[in-house]
């Protein structure tokens, strides 16, 4: 059963209000998933568009049964995403300021901000497949089966395309002197 | 479960039960219950790593960009996507697609005979030990995967 099954035949006879209610829907995951793949705000926003009006230029091709609306977006996502990284790099977060002297709330919010850069900077060293089945699985908690569906992808060699990416995520994150980990509790 | 199944287990998904697969879900849990302490071991690494990836997740906002969309479509007509082309030009592009990784296969192999000679060389690689067996791996990891189906099915048939 598709979620999205009660918008689909509307927005194929071209009702906008209808397109409007699976944006409102699905805008924060599409561009999210674009977000970690590219790196690039404006790119992921560039991308996300374009998903949404592929989506309301073939909706009335649509094969219903084929396959849950979103998984079809989200896969056209992933292509249009590993598509441009064929063409450029992804886009590394910039270095934050040096740490001022300030008050404790400020350090640890900057820090915690310097975490985070580092490890959005990890994920985009991965090879892009790599990449993308850690944001399908970890970020847009999709579905072993889903995920295999999005990547083109036997089930299981999605799941071992999973297991060496969160393999190489580790060892780059071990070979990271300056990264701050957690503190055992 | 065997020690070996559970590892697989969270060096794949974490250290979540809620997001191990749920066929196997209930005998990892079991696994960990009748070895706490070794479990825990195994799952140290991985703690460590899902807590890195929640610091890294993204939430754009999207208020403007759900406009621009839904402006943009007003603009926009709708069309129909025309039938997926036919064998005979998908066979044109399977042909061409294993030509390509033949070219990537070879470059493979040249690069393989050159560090057997600088074995230095191969250590720079962080991301693969190339191996006799990571060929199918590598193929994944770049989007070689149906053109390598494809290549070892036609190698043993044709």
């Amino acid at each position: 059963m598709d979620p999205d099954g009660d918008l689909i035949a509307s927005i194929a006879m071209g009702d906008q209000t209808a397109f409007g209610v699976l944006v409102d829907r699905h805008a924060g995951a599409i561009s999210a998933l674009a977000s970690h793949m590219l790196g690039d705000a404006h790119m992921a926003e560039d991308i996300t568009q374009t998903v949404f009006l592929k989506t309301w230029q073939m909706l009335p091709a649509w094969r219903k049964g084929e396959a849950k609306l979103i998984t079809w977006m989200r896969r056209v996502a992933t292509n249009l995403c590993l598509d441009h990284l064929r063409k450029h790099r992804p886009v590394y977060m910039d270095q934050l300021p040096e740490q001022a002297a300030g008050d404790a709330d400020q350090e640890a919010s900057l820090s915690s901000l310097q975490t985070r850069q580092q490890m959005q900077n990890h994920l985009l060293d991965l090879p892009d497949r790599q990449r993308a089945v850690l944001t399908l699985s970890y970020y847009q908690d999709v579905s072993l089966k889903e995920g295999a569906s999005i990547m083109n992808l036997s089930v299981s060699a999605y799941e071992s395309l999973l297991r060496r990416a969160r393999t190489a995520l580790k060892t780059r994150i071990a070979d990271d002197k300056n990264f701050k980990r957690k503190e055992a509790p | 479960m065997t020690r070996d199944d559970f590892i697989k287990i969270v060096e794949t998904y974490g250290v979540n039960p809620g997001r191990w697969p749920q066929d196997q879900r209930a005998q990892a849990k079991k696994f960990m219950n009748a070895h706490p302490d070794e479990a825990a071991i195994i799952m140290d690494a991985d703690h460590n790593l899902d807590h890195a990836l929640e610091t890294a997740r993204l939430t754009p906002g999207t208020d403007m960009l759900k406009a621009r969309i839904k402006s943009a479509a007003q603009s926009t007509p709708q069309t129909h996507i025309p039938n997926p082309a036919s064998s005979r030009r998908g066979f044109g592009y399977r042909a061409m697609a294993a030509m390509v990784l033949a070219a990537f296969s070879l470059g493979f192999a040249g690069a393989n005979l050159m560090n057997s000679a600088e074995p230095e060389t191969i250590t720079q690689d962080t991301t693969y030990q190339l191996a006799d067996n990571n060929w199918e791996d590598i193929a994944e990891d770049y989007g070689f995967s149906e053109i390598y189906e494809w290549v070892e099915q036609t190698d043993t048939t044709g």
